[in-house]
């Protein structure tokens, strides 16, 4: 008898009660991040100041570009170091010209696919355990292709001299930013979003990238590095 | 004798689920009859179908709840294809055109043209229905199974064509809705459009494309040829396929036009198109892969 009691003892101590368990966090395994940014491609910077035919067809102006990043947690429990995969969507319309160098009602475009392969890892040790630290910095390192194509003003892709009007670059980035865990606004709600979803935390961020996609300076490419010193991403990141 | 009140109604409510389920058949609605054109697929009689250049057969098929041995197939301006009488429907105009079926399907040839005359539908009219019904043979009051198949008999008015201006071997057109009545003295609303353009020289030498939308105002017609004057019309479409009148006449003339590819190129930018090599890419991929694969065996 005695001995029934103490193995319900040791199994008692050994298991979590259902409280304890309702306040653990599901294991952490991987990240979802979509994120929106400015970006202007640095194509005109080939000709440094000679021509400048990307902004006689698209302008100045830059347009938003869309990605969404998923990440595998290699590290998960003295920070996050992740290897992720993303891929998004950018697209600027213009106009073409005509020979005289009168303006065309053709239209023409670039869209670009970034696709990049990355390594990052967040501190999130301090926002994890503090509520009142909820910001998680992170610093990355990326490996970039952006697929690109131009199409003319019937929509096809476009050809010059017999050279097709798509292709890819390959580059590599940068990046630094800070995370901010929403759950410290409400921890009980994140518990129950963690509960029910999987997801542990839910970020907000902002990071700031250098990028260099120009083929590892190729002579034979163009640069679609962005055309700003420093590209400032935000969105949201899912820890889950 | 005692009546016991309960078992009373109980009996009472078994009996009218019973009625209710046996009376199902005689008290259900009428079915559908499946209408189907020789001309085309649309299932809408057009102006064109209904003055028979092109002829237009029409094909009925039909399911019954309660078969009858035969069925007569009526044709009718008013829904449920009423007999008219002094005292009722006396507008309608309903009249027999297959009696004597001995099966759920009629194929006798029947055009689109032939039924709207024989219920003095004018093909400039503007009803927006035909009705079919099938009657058991030798009675006209309940049909068993119906039909209607819709009617666009008028045209769009002309759209205004604005202009015409040149694109890299097209021309990019762009138009207006026009206003007022159609030639046949009723508006249909515009579905689609169809942009013509021929040679200047050549107009015989027409061709058109069609663009979709009713609210489309503009299109474009390619694969034309540099430096050749063309000229454009524009006409608008209904559902059913009826073409308005054309638009006033404008004239473009295709030129070459550089876009964006082009412009880079021809201002000597380097990159060749087609894809990189990515060696770098693979490069780091051998160096990442590693640290995924240590990561994967520290798991039990």
């Amino acid at each position: 008898m005695s001995r029934a009691f103490a193995a319900a003892a040791a199994l008692a101590t050994a298991f979590p009660s259902a409280a304890q368990l309702a306040a653990q966090p599901s294991p952490r395994w991987g990240a979802l991040e979509l994120s929106l940014s400015g970006y202007r491609p640095s194509i005109d910077a080939e000709f440094g100041g000679r021509a400048s035919p990307y902004q006689a067809a698209f302008g100045g102006s830059r347009n938003i570009m869309f990605r969404a990043d998923l990440a595998y947690a290699l590290i998960a429990d003295h920070g996050s170091l992740e290897l992720g995969f993303g891929a998004g969507y950018w697209e600027k319309y213009g106009h073409g010209f005509e020979l005289s160098g009168a303006p065309s009602s053709d239209p023409t475009a670039l869209k670009i696919v970034p696709t990049r392969i990355s390594l990052t890892y967040r501190f999130d040790v301090l926002a994890n355990r503090y509520r009142w630290l909820p910001l998680a910095p992170y610093a990355r390192l990326s490996l970039d292709r952006y697929w690109w194509w131009v199409n003319d003003g019937s929509g096809s892709t476009a050809n010059a001299s017999g050279k097709p009007g798509y292709g890819a670059t390959n580059g590599y980035s940068f990046s630094a930013g800070v995370a901010l865990d929403l759950g410290a606004i409400d921890p009980d709600l994140a518990g129950e979003m963690d509960r029910d979803t999987g997801i542990n935390h839910t970020y907000l961020f902002v990071d700031f990238t250098k990028s260099y996609i120009r083929d590892f300076d190729s002579s034979r490419s163009w640069d679609l590095s962005d055309d700003r010193a420093v590209t400032v991403s935000g969105g949201l990141l899912f820890a889950f | 004798m005692k009546i016991d009140g309960p078992r009373v109604r109980s009996a009472a409510r078994r009996l009218i689920v019973l009625a209710c389920v046996a009376f199902t058949p005689a008290l259900a609605s009428a079915q559908t009859i499946t209408v189907t054109e020789s001309n085309d697929t649309d299932g809408i009689i057009n102006a064109a179908e209904c003055n028979n250049a092109p002829v237009d057969k029409l094909a009925f098929e039909w399911t019954v709840t309660s078969a009858s041995s035969a069925y007569d197939l009526y044709v009718s301006d008013v829904a449920g294809c009423p007999i008219p009488s002094s005292s009722a429907n006396s507008d309608a105009h309903t009249q027999a055109f297959a009696t004597n079926i001995g099966q759920t399907s009629w194929n006798g040839g029947d055009t689109a043209a032939k039924l709207l005359d024989l219920v003095s539908i004018a093909c400039t009219s503007s009803h927006s229905a035909l009705f079919v019904c099938a009657f058991p043979t030798g009675t006209n009051t309940t049909a068993v199974a119906t039909a209607s198949v819709q009617l666009d008999l008028a045209s769009a008015p002309a759209p205004v064509a604005l202009s015409a201006s040149a694109g890299d071997g097209s021309l990019n057109v762009s138009w207006e809705l026009g206003s007022g009545s159609a030639d046949a003295g009723t508006t249909g609303s515009a579905n689609s459009f169809r942009v013509y353009y021929a040679p200047t020289a050549d107009p015989t030498n027409e061709h058109h494309v069609t663009c979709t939308g009713s609210s489309t105002t503009s299109g474009r017609a390619t694969g034309l040829t540099n430096g050749v004057e063309y000229v454009v019309t524009v006409a608008a479409l209904t559902l059913g396929g009826n073409e308005s009148a054309r638009s006033n006449q404008l004239t473009g003339t295709p030129v070459y036009v550089q876009n964006f590819w082009r412009l880079y190129e021809s201002a000597g930018g380097q990159e060749q198109g087609g894809c990189a090599t990515g060696a770098g890419g693979l490069a780091v991929l051998a160096a990442i892969a590693p640290l995924a694969l240590r990561r994967r065996r520290r798991r039990p």
